[in-house]
């Protein structure tokens, strides 16, 4: 059997078998769940990587689930399987949640006491998440995103012995599958009058009548919600305000698998419709409210987790601007071409950024609250010099975030700013300030944490199996800010392109 | 009269946010996430049915006019997948009982 | 080299790290002007407060940023009035979303037209 013919399948049934098999490994032996999880990880992410190199050269692949041969997709004129179907898009949002994943279980492992149900639910968040951004069809996002809602809600709660992390999850729970439910209304919309599933399929022959328009806006209005755009962010500063660390850092993966389904459903579905305009601009007031809103809530929190989640926030509204811009444009060529792409371009570059400083900033917020045993910022301080790795990996965090050169969160924003800039010179203007703010709400966390009174003396530095993954983001925050190009060039143009050619995903499933 | 059903699910969704929106009971709550998913069950199902027809089982079938398959087998998911949801939000609740003595939804810690 | 193009201008990481050495040198040199012999103590270190008392707490997280709370106390107290928690809000906000954007794509269908 060729092992990299099944890849697309392969990488998210491994995960799911090694979260099934958790249970049998730990009565094998005590410590089998962590490497077992951490070796599936790995492998998946080899997989993932073998994928993406495919598709970053601009193929587009495709996997038919179930089918004598993978690649016999449509046997009779149209796609009648679950199909898989990989390009550029979806191989730059997959690496992403296969890389900060095995980052952050390799972070857990000194945390976790029982691994075995951890690990469970952490792996099929992975399966999950690969298989909403591989999935090619409306009914299997469904699925993949109950699979990741479930699995997520079952890891927010997994520190028991206080009350607000279920708080956080039955609250989770209740929104994401009201949202899961709207979108599978409107897959029995679609299902209902073209009798068809897959996206590719679907793009060819909508016609927009009054139930597809419908149906177009419950699965925007769904997927705004799973990627926390203001109004329809508040479960977000509950889950990852509550969430262990590492499990924080895995939403925001989570999250942009999400990011991910909007985007490819608005310009796959949308493209050519007469709505486009609606759309675009909806994207555009979701980004700015969710960029403002979120850093002035954010600015206010007085825990640290909390504060890290409404800048989770605040950051994806430049990834929905961004994407707005571009849609809004998408019918007029000059444009397009003038400053469209690059704000396409800017948000995809900014969705790798987001995940690399985020999760990093999670992760040096956990091991600050591993070691104090308190999450309120009141109550920290003087840790720089006993934590001076930790110190150092949250200053390149936040400078990241921030939009500071030379990191990598300015090489983006810097596009956003000036293709939105041409687009609207207001929009660019509040891009800017909501960076400011945000730059000002971690000089207020550096300050409280790491500067000030000692508030307890016997504080070591967090082991090295717990900064090392850190580590390894902050290097790649760096290499990032300071050759920009090369990952614009190898990985953002590639996913901007595929984005962009409609044909090129469609043609390769009819 | 062929459109029934899918008034029906209709308003068993528009009840069902209807409830989420208004009950204090966190228990209420799940009842309501669970009304919407029966909804939009049904309106799966709806989409499939054709008048006069027997069920998609080839073997002796006496006649070809079949209802839809497809959307019964998404219903099944849709079910099972609600059941599981259903089960875990009601788990939750009651560690939130176990932990704040109340089902009110409006007795939270969670908020700003 | 080490360069991206935006719609309007380019940025090079490498011009800017060369610009940055030269900035650092200019400051060392400024700094190597100064006096050798001043001492970092007495009262010329103490933070001017206008003659008010000068705190003796140390100032916690909590209290950074006052005058931007107070000044936009309105807006605040309508987030916090937004934020309730209740989780009856945000399946309101969902459907509320839904139902905006209905009115916008049917609205925004004869406007375009």
């Amino acid at each position: 059997m060729n092992l990299l013919a099944h890849a697309p399948a392969l990488a998210i049934a491994i995960p799911l078998l090694a979260a099934f098999a958790m249970p049998i490994a730990s009565r094998v032996c005590k410590r089998l769940p962590k490497a077992l999880s951490v070796a599936a990880l790995a492998f998946t992410e080899l997989l993932v990587l073998s994928l993406a190199a495919q598709a970053f050269s601009g193929k587009t692949i495709t996997y038919a689930l179930g089918a004598v041969s993978p690649d016999n997709v449509a046997a009779a004129g149209f796609p009648v399987r679950i199909i898989l179907e990989i390009d550029a898009l979806s191989a730059l949002f997959a690496i992403a949640s296969a890389t900060i994943a095995l980052l952050a279980i390799i972070y857990s492992i000194k945390f976790v006491k029982d691994g075995s149900k951890f690990f469970a639910a952490a792996l099929l968040m992975v399966a999950g998440m690969l298989g909403m951004v591989f999935t090619g069809d409306i009914f299997s996002l469904f699925v993949f995103i109950e699979l990741l809602t479930i699995s997520s809600a079952a890891l927010i709660a997994f520190y028991s012995g206080r009350g607000q992390p279920y708080e956080a999850a039955f609250k989770y729970l209740v929104v994401s599958s009201i949202a899961a439910l709207m979108i599978l209304l409107s897959a029995g919309l679609f299902y209902g009058q073209y009798n068809l599933l897959n996206l590719a399929a679907l793009a060819g022959v909508l016609k927009f009548t009054f139930l597809d328009k419908i149906a177009l806006v419950l699965l925007t209005a769904a997927l705004a919600m799973k990627c926390g755009a203001i109004p329809l962010h508040m479960w977000v500063s509950d889950a990852y305000g509550e969430a262990p660390a590492s499990v924080s850092a895995m939403l925001v993966v989570a999250s942009q698998a999400s990011l991910y389904a909007l985007f490819r459903i608005s310009f796959i579905l949308f493209g050519k419709a007469p709505l486009i305009e609606t759309i675009a601009w909806a994207l555009i007031v979701f980004g700015v409210l969710s960029m403002f809103v979120g850093v002035s809530m954010a600015i206010m929190q007085k825990d640290i987790k909390r504060l890290m989640a409404y800048h989770a926030v605040s950051q994806t509204g430049y990834m929905l601007l961004g994407a707005g811009v571009c849609l809004a444009v998408i019918n007029n060529p000059a444009a397009l071409t003038a400053f469209g792409i690059k704000a396409i371009e800017g948000s995809l570059f900014h969705v790798i950024n987001h995940t690399l400083y985020k999760s990093l900033l999670f992760l040096t917020a956990g091991a600050v609250i591993y070691r104090l045993g308190t999450r309120n910022l009141n109550e920290m301080g003087g840790l720089a010099k006993k934590m001076p790795w930790t110190a150092a990996f949250f200053v390149i965090g936040a400078l990241a975030i921030a939009g500071l050169p030379p990191f990598n969160g300015f090489a983006s924003k810097f596009l956003l700013y000036e293709s939105v800039f041409l687009f609207s010179p207001i929009l660019s203007a509040i891009a800017m300030l909501v960076s400011i703010m945000t730059l000002a709400s971690f000089v207020k966390v550096f300050y409280a944490v790491f500067l000030g009174n000692e508030v307890k003396t016997n504080v070591k530095e967090v082991p090295l199996i717990v900064l090392a993954p850190m580590a390894l983001i902050a290097i790649a925050i760096i290499l990032f800010g300071l050759f920009p190009e090369i990952v614009l060039e190898a990985i953002v143009k590639p996913a901007a392109g595929a984005l962009l050619n409609q044909t090129a995903y469609t043609g390769s499933v009819l | 009269m062929s459109n029934l059903v899918f008034v029906a699910a209709a308003m068993l969704i528009t009840v069902g946010l209807y409830a989420a929106m208004t009950r204090r009971n966190l228990i209420k709550i799940v009842m309501a996430v669970s009304v919407v998913g029966s909804g939009v069950n049904l309106f799966l199902v709806g989409t499939g049915y054709r008048e006069n027809s027997i069920a998609p089982i080839f073997t002796n079938a006496p006649s070809l006019a079949m209802v839809m398959p497809t959307p019964q087998a998404l219903t099944l998911t849709s079910i099972v997948i609600n059941l599981a949801i259903v089960a875990m939000m009601l788990s939750f609740a009651m560690k939130i009982y176990q932990h704040y003595g109340t089902l009110d939804s409006r007795e939270r810690r969670l908020k700003k | 080299m080490a360069l991206i193009e935006s719609a309007a201008g380019v940025w090079d990481p490498l011009i800017w790290a060369v610009a940055v050495t030269i900035i650092v040198a200019f400051v060392l040199v400024i700094r190597s002007f100064g006096k050798s012999g001043f001492k970092n103590r007495g009262d010329k270190t103490k933070p001017f407060f206008s003659g008010d008392v000068v705190p003796e707490s140390p100032i916690k997280a909590g209290n950074l940023y006052w005058g931007f709370f107070e000044s936009l106390k309105g807006y605040y107290a309508f987030l916090e009035r937004l934020h309730s928690g209740l989780v009856n809000d945000y399946v309101y906000l969902f459907v509320l979303a839904i139902v905006v954007l209905l009115i916008a794509v049917f609205a925004g269908e004869l406007v375009w037209a």
